[in-house]
């Protein structure tokens, strides 16, 4: 049977919109190349609900970023992931600093930001004891908060699967062919898809999706930031920056929802799209850059450094590239979404649908669209009789697994058997934290896996790390 | 009469020992051991050297598949190494064990007995 | 939830967690052990190689054999043992939450010892660049694949780190077939024990490349290959010096961090040297009744250093729950402080008062090659070895003085290390 759209990547703007698109009575896919969703640019960022105070007035940025940012409290309730209320701080250590705040200020204003307020050098140490000594004040956005970008994205994507969207993983899109009005096939290795529209969310790759359609409207390119993790010891509340240089946002502090803090990150444009290592200069600037914020910074603190690629539509003023193709009519691009990309999805997505509204989708309500999904419970959440109780119902829940994060048994087993559960340890990490804390998984790992493979019934050497054909194991040792 | 030098694995101090081979190719004298065991060892090491082998044996028990840590009870020459781990690797228990309980008699040909480092009965 | 009280409850059921219920036994009535594992044992489970026991037992046995022999006198007793439970919370109150598959579970234990071990240092806090794919592995953990859940991490390893932990690894992946293409150490001298590198490297021809470190992993799904250098003096790795080492899996033996979560949310003061706990000359921590030993307090070299130390602190705590009644005099503490060579020091603080012997365990941050063992009070000398001798920081040492030649000294005690005249 055609689809009416499919979706084209599994990221955090592939998943906003097909849980937007969940609310209507559509016939929808979203192909997803990996053996999960949220696993490039997604996951490889901080995760700060920018409010939205510093796009350029007239972008599709400053369009689509604050009424995105504003809907996260509400979205958190409805689909139960987590948020914490931070607040950012951009702090400001020379004349030229402030009077960059300023013109911040007057950006959330034009922005219609609110709650965005400028700091003195007390009042900013009063809020933030650690800051550096030298700096001379700094703007306060209140409103900022921090999620944990997968866990949105499996949210998003597991809701829209409960209202019907269907997900293909591992569906690396090789070919699109428009055969007619409203007519494309899109082909993976082993599948075809007939559909009426095509939603383009490949991130860095979006390009090269659009050139199988026979677009070449745009170039991608990635760019390449460094970023650590540091454990759960940073004496920080608020997200904080220094003053915007004229290329980046600098190198910031961010506590997430976790209650970890992440240094993030580097800004350099990659030609190979696919680099996502690590380098030794990159993370030297970033412990340069959260000394600068706060001089007691502890090296110590670092348990995971990792990087990422945010795709950047080139030539086209640093903007989000979303409109419907000029010249292949029915096909829609959400491109280009980069910073603030996690913090617009929902905004993005609203604007897609009216795109595709506007090239002739027929928008039907679903009666019977349930906009609430239960998170899998979380134990370390949980009060003394919330746990005792949870564990006299199943055993499970009182068998440790990764106790660097408190994650039971139980809590596994729920987040593998689920609407789009969890196939690999890096999936089962993303879902219940195992394995994210200070032993990086040295003393759980094995216990996943002996979970996975008697969940899954395949066998422990079958089971992925991540990515198709790397299993973590070799096989048996004897017998 | 020449001199070689050797590390006396016996205990973890590692002491390093002078060894004086004669020209029989015998060891006439040993220094630097802080023990006994050093003149012992730097014998043995010289002539025909022996380690302990620690490995693990397949075992099905009730079903359930484990391994049991096992060693040779007493050094066994270096070069049947290879042999005992060839050995080893074919065994597969089927019923409980207690430590020390011989699992192999006269491991590669050494005279040395494999036992078991561990009991396990049906629990793991 | 049901309340259960102790005498002592010990954290833990390695081998130090035993040795200090066997030890606290001794002194009083009830004793527990809480254990997150389904077995006692501790890490000594995976650890199939022999070398342990020399001291306590006067034999060289394997780890499973070393657990074994104590948890077999531990059955012999009625120490209450409690496996799969694991403590998430213990307060200054000495009141422990723990999760087991009946629920939680609430201790009140009239003295704690914290025995829960450590962990292995991981490769986000050495930073090394590259990609992220699937076979990295901590040694420890590729030895519980291959010793205890019979799976091959690999087939073509690397080992990075020359501690002991890896140049076991080095042995018994070789053993079991799979390939060890080098071990790299970032520093100029190894950190394992001399007689492992001969025995596990040198026996399989397993090349050991000193002053060398990884500087970047290659291999977007799987470990394809390793870049690695040599290193300056400031172990900065040399441009120029890049080899590409191909292979599947890298293996990282780089240290041991005493793990102390839950010494933190009792208000356990740490030493941010080793990691650990402060402690006393009877292994109290900064926290009343709460008292420490084994890897949590700080990494030892051998088991056998560890069951001796957790005896200490058994008794000691054990002690602390009888004298708790009498009236305890104030006495005033007397710093330890670690000077030149040496890095760090057990106990960092001593009351005279407390125990007749004071036992200081230290360890040097880098190697000497002849010098003596200094304790001075101000200037009082305590205790100067007798002879010359080589200190490496892969060997912990271990000194005694007597408390009451500190009765007319004043201030800080000193550890260091004399050389040369």
């Amino acid at each position: 049977m055609k689809y009416d759209v499919v979706i084209i990547g599994g990221g955090i703007t592939g998943t906003a919109i097909a849980h937007e698109l969940a609310k209507f009575q559509l016939k929808t896919i979203l192909l997803e190349e990996g053996t999960d969703i949220a696993i490039s640019a997604t996951k490889q960022n901080g995760g700060v609900i920018h409010p939205g105070y510093d796009p350029h007035p007239g972008t599709l940025k400053a369009k689509l970023n604050p009424p995105g940012a504003r809907m996260f409290p509400r979205l958190s309730k409805e689909l139960g992931f987590h948020i914490r209320h931070t607040g950012t701080l951009v702090v400001a250590y020379s004349d030229r600093d402030l009077k960059k705040v300023d013109e911040l200020l007057e950006n959330a204003k034009v922005n219609g930001v609110e709650g965005v307020e400028k700091l003195n050098a007390e009042q900013l140490r009063a809020r933030e004891p650690h800051i550096n000594p030298k700096a001379l004040g700094a703007l306060l956005a209140n409103t900022t908060v921090m999620v944990d970008p997968f866990e949105v994205a499996i949210a998003f994507m597991e809701n829209a699967m409960d209202n019907g969207v269907e997900l293909g993983l591992c569906q690396k899109v090789r070919g699109i062919t428009k055969r007619g009005e409203e007519d494309f096939l899109v082909c993976t290795e082993d599948k075809e898809y007939e559909t009426r529209f095509v939603v383009n969310a490949a991130g860095v790759h979006a390009d090269d999706v659009a050139a199988m359609a026979g677009i070449h409207e745009f170039k991608m390119q990635g760019r390449h930031g460094n970023l650590c993790v540091l454990d759960k010891v940073v004496p920080i509340h608020t997200v904080m920056f220094p003053c915007p240089g004229p290329d980046t946002k600098g190198i910031a502090l961010i506590p997430t929802v976790s209650g970890n803090c992440i240094i993030g990150s580097t800004a350099t444009m990659r030609e190979d799209k696919y680099d996502v290592t690590n380098d030794k200069k990159g993370i030297e600037e970033l412990i340069e850059g959260a000394r600068l914020l706060i001089p007691d910074f502890d090296e110590r603190w670092v348990i995971r450094t990792f990087a990422g690629q945010r795709p950047v539509a080139l030539d086209n003023g640093n903007d989000f590239y979303i409109k419907e193709s000029d010249t292949v009519k029915g096909f829609i691009h959400a491109a280009g979404i980069q910073s603030p990309g996690i913090a617009s999805s929902p905004a993005i997505a609203e604007y897609v649908r009216d795109l595709l509204a506007d090239a002739g989708l027929d928008l039907k309500e679903k009666p019977d669209y349930d906009p609430y999904r239960k998170p899998v419970p979380d134990f370390s959440e949980m009060s003394l009789e919330e746990q005792d109780a949870m564990i006299l119902q199943n055993p499970q829940w009182g068998k440790i697994v990764c106790r660097c994060e408190t994650v039971p048994e139980g809590e596994i087993v729920a987040a593998i058997h689920r609407t789009l559960g969890a196939r690999t340890v890096e999936g089962v990490k993303r879902r219940t934290r195992a394995g994210m804390g200070r032993c990086q998984s040295g003393f759980c790992q094995y216990k996943v896996m002996q979970i996975l493979s008697r969940e899954l019934g395949i066998p422990e050497e079958e089971v992925l790390f991540e990515e198709k054909g790397a299993q973590v194991l070799f096989g048996k040792v004897k017998g | 009469m020449k001199e070689v030098t050797m590390c006396c694995t016996t205990c973890p101090s590692g002491c390093a020992l002078r060894v004086m081979i004669n020209d029989k190719n015998q060891v006439e004298k040993v220094e630097g051991n802080h023990c006994p065991r050093g003149e012992v060892f730097a014998q043995k090491e010289w002539v025909n050297p022996e380690r302990m082998l620690t490995s693990t044996v397949y075992a099905v028990m009730e079903g359930k598949e484990c391994l049991v840590p096992v060693k040779s009870q007493a050094p066994i020459p270096k070069n049947l190494m290879q042999k005992a781990m060839e050995e080893i690797r074919e065994i597969c228990l089927q019923h409980p064990v207690k430590m020390g309980e011989v699992i192999k008699e006269n491991l590669a040909g050494s005279q040395v007995n494999l036992v078991a480092c561990k009991t396990i009965n049906n629990k793991r | 939830m049901n309340t259960k009280k102790y005498d002592v409850v010990v954290i833990g059921g390695g081998p130090a967690g035993l040795a200090a219920a066997l030890k606290a036994r001794e002194t009083v009535e009830k004793v527990a052990v809480l254990e997150r594992n389904d077995e006692l044992g501790g890490i000594l489970n995976q650890c199939i190689h022999s070398g342990f026991g020399l001291h306590v037992f006067k034999e060289e046995l394997t780890g499973p054999e070393y657990a074994q022999r104590y948890i077999d006198m531990v059955e012999e007793t009625d120490i209450s043992c409690y496996l799969n439970t694991m403590v998430i919370d213990v307060t200054k109150e000495r009141q422990i939450i723990a999760m087991t598959e009946k629920g939680m579970q609430i201790f009140e234990a009239g003295a704690i010892v914290l025995a829960m071990g450590c962990r292995e240092r991981t490769r986000g806090q050495i930073k090394i660049p590259g990609t992220r794919p699937a076979g990295i592995f901590t040694a420890g953990l590729a030895q519980r694949y291959v010793n205890l859940e019979n799976f091959r991490p690999g087939s073509k390893v690397v080992i990075l780190g020359s501690g002991d932990i890896g140049l076991i690894m080095a042995r018994r992946l070789t053993l079991e077939g799979m390939k060890v293409m080098g071990v790299y150490e970032l520093m100029p001298y190894a950190n394992g024990l001399y007689r492992n590198i001969k025995n596990c490297l040198d026996d399989f021809s397993i090349p050991l490349h000193l002053s060398t470190t990884v500087t970047k992993v290659i291999g977007s799904q799987r470990v394809q290959a390793v870049e690695v250098a040599a290193v300056d003096e400031k172990l900065q790795p040399i441009p120029g010096t890049e080899e590409i080492i191909p292979c599947d899996t890298l293996l990282l033996s780089i240290g041991l961090i005493p793990e102390n979560e839950l010494s933190k949310k009792a208000g356990v003061e740490l030493n941010p040297t080793t990691s650990g706990p402060k402690v006393d000359n009877t292994l109290e921590t900064s926290t009343e009744g709460i008292f420490a030993c084994g890897n949590v307090l700080h990494v030892h070299d051998l088991v056998d250093q560890v069951t001796r130390e957790a005896e200490d602190a058994g008794q000691f705590a054990a002690e602390y729950v009888k004298k708790k009644a009498e009236a305890k005099e104030a006495e005033k503490g007397r710093e330890v402080v670690p000077a030149g060579a040496v890095r760090y020091t057990v106990p960092s603080v001593v009351y005279p008062n407390k125990t007749p012997m004071v036992k200081i365990k230290f360890r040097v941050g880098r190697p000497v090659d002849e010098g003596k063992i200094v304790v001075k009070a101000g200037e009082t000398v305590l205790f100067e070895s007798r002879t010359n001798k080589k200190f490496v920081p892969s060997i912990m040492e271990s000194i005694s003085v007597k408390a009451e030649a500190l009765q007319e000294t004043e201030g800080a005690i000193t550890v260091t290390i004399k050389t040369g005249e």
